[in-house]
């Protein structure tokens, strides 16, 4: 019977190693997990936005042009976004004008400032959504 | 490699796949679905501007797609104007709840528009193989019928069921007699978005047509077939009092007045004239009007009050009705009511 040869390392060396692969994959997974909460997490923040800004522009577009359509998409706007959560005095809401008569639209712009909720991977600074809709009172 | 060292790498890719399949679910069906609601947005947009341009001519509908091209693109998705396809834009019949293609300029009433976008899949592509994903959204918008506008700042506090108007063709003066509690013609009532309104309160909407507020297409009317001799005798003073006069030229020759009319005959000619509201009160037959809390309104006629009997005989109401009024009738006084403005109907995003 020949000898048995060892063909294997001690364990201790095994656990290092594994300790090093386990080293290199974590932060992998560590970023993958966050990007999936942060980048979920903005995209849901994105439906709200986006959500008010088509509140904003619709309300405008159904204003008489002698009622102030933008100070009243404006304020509908920042309704829905306080509605949903998002603090008004964080966000830039902005109704304007665009165009002229028979084709006159009002743009909403809305901008809010976005937080990552982990961190770890990078997300945009802010969230932003643009509606246009043309006015239905054209003077 | 020894097994187990290649058993440690199998699960770590299983792993890495697993997490960037999660990674897929959310950042591309995130991505997919803000896009989406980016091209909805544009798609609503579009619609909206492009119905109020079915006016029944081609000149119209080829307005109302202009527009819909011209408003989709002044919106974006992924960073880009919306861009619409010729087949994106649908013209048709929407009835029943549901939109039927059609080109015919006579009929179509509604626009439907398809906003579409291209994307490339982040991770989708390693956990799935989807390399693209394509988020869509449509729309649709209905003009109402312009032979009844979308809502009044200001109405008479009168109610007629919506079958009673289609017995008379569009766009032609109806005689109506309004007729309260009478067994098979009881055609008509009082009608009011407030709820079991007093003798007090009926006598003030007659003389102050603005006091209810605005009335819109889908508010809940509210009707009551009680004579209210008080109300009756108050429209009486109205006419009286009315600086408005019976027009030949549009009106026709001017009845006489009824036996037993409440109007004087120094009084006689003048009009209490203003919106009433139509409601639809289903397949309850046109002269059997009962009392009932929230019928829905569903437009209005112009009425033009004359004359009235308040007592004696069948109390009645008489008046010329214009189903098919102009969109720009403005203000016109009858007596101490202001008859008010009626807009035009707003284009109704539908689906």
């Amino acid at each position: 019977m020949s000898p048995r040869r060892c063909q294997t390392r001690p364990v201790s060396r095994r656990r290092g190693s594994y300790a090093i692969e386990f080293a290199f994959v974590l932060p992998i997974f560590v970023a993958l997990g966050g990007g999936v909460l942060d980048w979920g997490w903005y995209f849901s923040q994105e439906y709200k936005v986006q959500t008010a800004a088509k509140v904003c522009a619709r309300t405008g577009v159904a204003t008489d042009q002698a009622e102030d359509p933008e100070g009243t998409a404006e304020a509908a706007g920042s309704a829905a976004l306080t509605e949903q959560g998002i603090s008004g005095t964080t966000a830039t809401l902005v109704a304007t004008p665009v165009g002229a008569t028979p084709e006159e639209m009002l743009t909403c712009d809305v901008t809010v400032p976005f937080t990552a909720l982990v961190g770890l991977v990078p997300t945009l600074p802010s969230l932003r959504a643009v509606v246009t809709m043309r006015m239905e009172d054209q003077p | 490699m020894t097994h187990r060292r290649r058993g440690n790498a199998l699960v770590s890719t299983l792993l890495l796949v697993t997490l960037a399949g999660f990674a897929a679910l959310v950042v591309d069906i995130g991505y997919g679905r803000t896009v989406h609601y980016q091209l909805e947005a544009a798609a609503d947009a579009a619609v909206h501007a492009a119905a109020p341009f079915l006016d029944g001519t081609e000149a119209g509908v080829a307005s109302a797609r202009a527009s819909a091209f011209a408003v989709a693109a002044a919106n974006q998705a992924n960073g880009s104007p919306v861009a619409l396809a010729e087949a994106d834009v649908v013209t048709g019949i929407w009835s029943g709840g549901s939109f039927t293609p059609s080109t015919s300029a006579e009929v179509v009433n509604a626009v439907k528009v398809t906003a579409r976008a291209n994307l490339s899949a982040f991770f989708g592509q390693v956990a799935f193989g989807v390399e693209e994903i394509n988020p869509s959204a449509s729309a649709i918008a209905v003009m109402p019928a312009t032979d009844m506008p979308g809502s009044v700042d200001c109405f008479l506090p009168f109610a007629v069921p919506l079958c009673a108007l289609q017995a008379h063709p569009a766009g032609t003066l109806a005689s109506i007699d309004f007729q309260f509690s009478v067994a098979g013609v009881d055609n008509s009532a009082w009608g009011t978005l407030v709820a079991n309104p007093s003798s007090i309160e009926i006598r003030g909407f007659l003389n102050n047509c603005e006091a209810q507020g605005a009335a819109r297409v889908g508010d809940s009317v509210n009707v009551n077939n009680g004579e209210v001799s008080s109300g009756l005798q108050e429209i009486a003073n109205v006419i009286e009092g009315s600086a408005t006069r019976w027009d030949p030229a549009t009106l026709g020759t001017q009845p006489d007045r009824m036996t037993q009319s409440a109007v004087s005959a120094s009084g006689y000619g003048g009009t209490l004239e203003g919106p009433i509201l139509v409601f639809d009160q289903g397949n309850v037959a046109c002269d059997s009007i009962s009392y009932v809390q929230g019928y829905p309104l569903v437009g209005f006629a112009w009425g033009v009050v004359y004359d009235v009997r308040a007592a004696g005989g069948a109390k009645t109401i008489k008046l010329r009705i214009n189903n098919n009024v102009a969109m720009d009738y403005g203000t016109s006084g009858g007596g101490a009511v202001d008859a008010g403005v009626i807009y035009q109907p707003a284009a109704m995003v539908v689906q």
